[in-house]
């Protein structure tokens, strides 16, 4: 009796406790508490002061809905991570917040070229020091830039082809002083020392040779990594011995959440100061009309094209794949299946980028696609009949419907029967890189901000990788010629002619540009949204 | 402990051995069977055939699918597990972080389902056909009907957003990380660590969660609850006990929820399965951080060494607390032998 009496107070005691709580009402955006050990020292540093400045200020809240995989440079690849290292870790020349592909000198004073267009001597900042204490020199450079091949050569990286696929290696000048010779004269060279992989770490907080998954020491940024607890949230503190200016808040914590919904709610409820990437249309629309939320939107670097294997018949025709690509009603898909969140794609490159040419503009003609048809004997007697393949839920729950409404343009036509067929996304990339799905749809985020990358990966032989197999050596020897050209204006011209040749060839086939969407509650400034999506937590400012 | 239950927990244990090598069989062929390698899933899009090959075989996943079962089943019987395939780390360290907040989720869950379902479903036993009896039991059957992520988001807006009283997301609040852990469930390890603040915050975000969770499959107790007592209501020992002058609640809560309790806390057991399943969703919804989140995730990436482990781990708790009720029994009802 005496158990029975005991356990039914407990039961009574942890229902209380939990009714009492909730009828006591909450303040759901407290203050920021303890830190929590981490693998890095450096973060140490910093507790004290944070604690400190955290007693006096309420932290910024971001939430997002992305997910954290891996700290380490040569693997990681997602927009995430690159966001979470773009705040604690600068490279020798860093994207300008908000620019198409501009880059500014960071770690690097300043830059020379060779004249042959291959050789960039890198002079380093003067005074600066990790949040260790470490100098930073040519030694830390080297060391960062040679770990990422290191690593990629013994353990196999993912990130690493943006340093080791593009250069031929790195040489220590003077203390000061690194030399990176390139592969050839990329254009784009530039914006590949901004990415990721080239991000200068601290030598005295990583292995030269074996992956730091998990370890948070970052090199010289804005803010360290103070606790991070992976699907929970990320907790930033402001680099105290930064070179350059000092973060607008002096914490950021970043909130893990699994669906959008849940996000948009906590942004309502206050538990959370902006909600990034990525709402949903549906709670979009609902925090656009909501009482003290901001939303903001710009175009972003996604894009969405149509894929054609160009080795299966009838789409080894480039008649039938051009006339396909014009029975497309572009601003119909973005405006019923998007829903307003992506807008009509007129060329593989995006409008902002270098040599822009949107060349499918004016193509969508569905005489004139039947009439291109009709040549390779498809018309009215004898349609085409095709599979039309999609993933449902990688590019968002919007997907099924991008796909349902292509069936209906391509069938309206009345020379095309269409047959939707899906498969999720791992099993997807499986039967896409095997050629089995001769008409699908993928999308692309860049690598590096240039449009070399929205060209190159995808029309230059061999065009394995997306199951294109797309093979045309007038096309490669544009794509050459476009991106070691060292001339704008010759370059911006080159650009035209690949983009020109797309369309009568239309291997790959665009159709609408992604927009980024943040959404924030009042006192909050200063958001600045970057087409390489990548958030710049060290600009917002919270009241 | 008698010799009985002693050798029965025994014989027990070595029926769990075959059972759970049966369910990690089948998931280790399932996931290899499945179209998706994952080394496609996980690297870039445009990584070469090189390092596609060299991501295999740093993985294993190169060897012919009997040596990588035998691998398996060798590490599994040391509980090593090996990596991630997807985050560079032990499987086992994967499991220590997102289990706890699972386990939390799921004690809270259950005193919901205890506390509302089992007494709502005994006292309407004892007021049948009462207004109160028809009301749990309409009650019950629409509290069952709901699917968990809708009653969820609906306590989210109401709870949350409207009202403001509790946090719709997370385990705790921005930036309130605990300075140490013990066991991983935050309400207990404030409790050891005597911080009540912590304890408060924690306690702020189980509730929507595990009302959610517990209330769905506590109208299912109810009426379960309900339906074996009415029978013991019957019984003789409690028209005795009647007589005798034992105060009705005492007979109904005391006498007749302890002989109704066996088939009770049998489906009790059964159902902590479904109450993890159920975790899933719930875990979705409110963006809580635990193992069921975590295996759905690595189940799209095709992450099989923690799929694999994950669901391993999943069955060992489950074989183990089916067991700890059969114990029980032996406990409520004296009368059973083993």
């Amino acid at each position: 009796m005496k158990k029975n009496k005991l356990f039914s107070l407990l039961a009574l005691l942890m229902i209380a406790s939990m009714v009492l709580v909730a009828c006591g009402g909450s303040d759901t955006t407290s203050d920021t508490g303890s830190t929590s050990d981490t693998s890095s020292d450096t973060a140490d540093t910093a507790d004290d002061s944070a604690d400190d400045v955290a007693a006096e200020e309420a932290p910024l809240i971001i939430g997002t809905t992305d997910s954290w995989s891996s700290f380490e440079s040569a693997w990681v690849y997602s927009f995430h991570d690159w966001e979470l290292f773009h705040q604690c870790a600068d490279g020798l020349l860093n994207s300008v917040a908000g620019g198409a592909g501009e880059v500014y000198e960071a770690l690097a004073e300043s830059y020379e070229v060779s004249a042959d267009g291959t050789e960039y001597t890198f002079h380093l900042r003067e005074g600066v020091v990790f949040p260790d204490g470490t100098a930073f020199n040519a030694d830390a450079v080297m060391f960062s830039l040679d770990r990422i091949a290191t690593i990629a050569e013994i353990e196999g990286a993912n990130a690493d082809f943006l340093y080791t696929a593009y250069t031929s290696g790195a040489e220590k000048i003077d203390d000061m002083t690194v030399k990176v010779t390139f592969a050839d004269a990329f254009a784009f060279a530039p914006q590949l020392v901004a990415t990721n992989p080239w991000k200068i770490l601290n030598p005295n907080q990583y292995s030269a040779d074996a992956a730091g998954t998990t370890n948070t020491s970052c090199g010289i940024g804005p803010y360290v990594i103070d606790s991070f607890s992976e699907g929970e949230e990320a907790v930033f503190v402001a680099n105290e011995s930064y070179y350059g200016d000092a973060p607008a808040e002096s914490t950021v914590i970043i909130r893990y959440f699994a669906d959008s919904s849940t996000m948009a709610l906590a942004l309502q409820s206050g538990e959370i100061d902006i909600a990034w990437k990525s709402l949903a249309p549906g709670d979009l629309t609902a925090l656009e009309g909501a009482e003290g939320v901001t939303v903001e939107t710009q175009g972003g670097t996604e894009i969405r094209y149509l894929v054609f294997n160009s080795t299966t018949p009838p789409f080894d025709n480039p008649d039938v794949r051009l006339g396909l690509a014009m029975l497309l009603d572009r601003q119909e898909i973005a405006d019923l299946a998007w829903q307003g969140i992506k807008v009509p794609l007129y060329s593989m490159v995006p409008p902002g980028f270098l040599g822009h040419n949107p060349a499918y503009e004016g193509t969508e003609d569905v005489e004139a696609a039947k009439a291109l048809l009709a040549t390779a004997g498809i018309d009215e007697a004898n349609p085409l009949v095709m599979d039309l393949w999609y993933s449902p839920t990688h590019y968002g729950d919007t997907e099924p419907d991008v796909a349902a409404v292509l069936k209906e343009q391509l069938e309206a036509s009345g020379v095309v029967q269409v047959s939707l067929q899906f498969l999720e996304w791992a099993a997807y990339r499986d039967a896409g890189r095997a050629g089995e799905m001769p008409v699908n749809l993928l999308g692309w985020y860049p690598d590096y901000l240039d449009s070399d990358n929205y060209l190159n990966p995808f029309a230059h032989s061999p065009a394995s990788w997306s199951g294109s197999f797309y093979d045309n050596p007038d096309m490669d020897a544009l794509l050459d010629a476009q991106a070691s050209a060292q001339d704008e204006g010759e370059r911006i011209a080159l650009l035209g002619d690949v983009q020109d040749l797309w369309v009568t060839e239309s291997p790959f086939v665009p159709i609408g540009q992604g927009s980024l969407f943040v959404a924030y509650n009042d006192g909050i400034s200063n958001v600045v949204l970057d087409p390489l999506a990548l958030f710049h937590y060290f600009l917002i400012e919270k009241e | 402990m008698s010799d009985r239950l002693r050798k029965y927990i025994l014989v027990r244990l070595l029926l769990t051995i075959p059972m759970l090598l049966i369910l990690v069989s089948i998931v280790f062929v399932v996931l290899r069977v499945l179209p998706g390698d994952p080394a496609l899933a996980i690297l870039r899009e445009g990584a070469s055939e090189e390092q596609l090959d060299a991501f295999r075989a740093s993985m294993g996943l190169d060897k012919t699918i009997p040596e990588q079962y035998v691998e398996f089943l060798s590490g599994a019987i040391r509980l090593d597990f090996g990596e991630s395939m997807t985050r560079d780390r032990l499987v086992i360290d994967e499991i220590k972080t997102f289990f706890p907040a699972t386990v939390e989720l799921a004690l809270y869950s259950m005193v919901v389902v205890a506390g509302m379902g089992i007494i709502s479903g005994a006292y309407a036993a004892k007021n049948r056909k009462s207004p109160a009896d028809y009301t749990i039991r309409v009650a019950s059957i629409v509290l069952y009907s709901i699917p968990i992520f809708w009653l969820g988001i609906m306590f989210q807006m109401y709870f949350g957003a409207q009202l403001g009283w509790l946090p719709v997301f997370g385990r705790l609040t921005s930036g309130n990380v605990p300075e140490v852990s013990i066991t991983g469930l935050y309400t207990i390890d404030a409790l050891i660590t005597g911080d009540f603040d912590l304890f408060i915050d924690a306690i702020k975000h189980l509730v929507l969660p595990a009302m959610t969770l517990g209330l769905v499959l506590g109208g299912a107790f109810a009426r379960l609850t309900r339906a074996n007592m009415l029978v013991v209501l019957e019984q003789d020992f409690i028209t005795a006990g009647r007589a005798r002058g034992i105060t009705e609640r005492a007979l109904v809560y005391r006498h007749g929820l302890r002989n109704a309790f066996i088939p009770i806390i049998t489906i009790l057991g059964l159902q902590f399965a479904a109450l993890l399943a159920g975790a899933i969703l719930t875990e979705t919804t409110f963006s809580w951080p635990g193992l069921g989140r975590l295996v759905v995730d690595r189940i799209f990436d095709r992450d099989f060494t923690t799929v694999q482990a994950s669901i391993l781990f999943f069955a060992i708790v489950v074989a183990g607390i089916n067991l700890l009720v059969d114990i029980l029994y032996g406990f409520i009802e004296p009368r059973i032998r083993y």
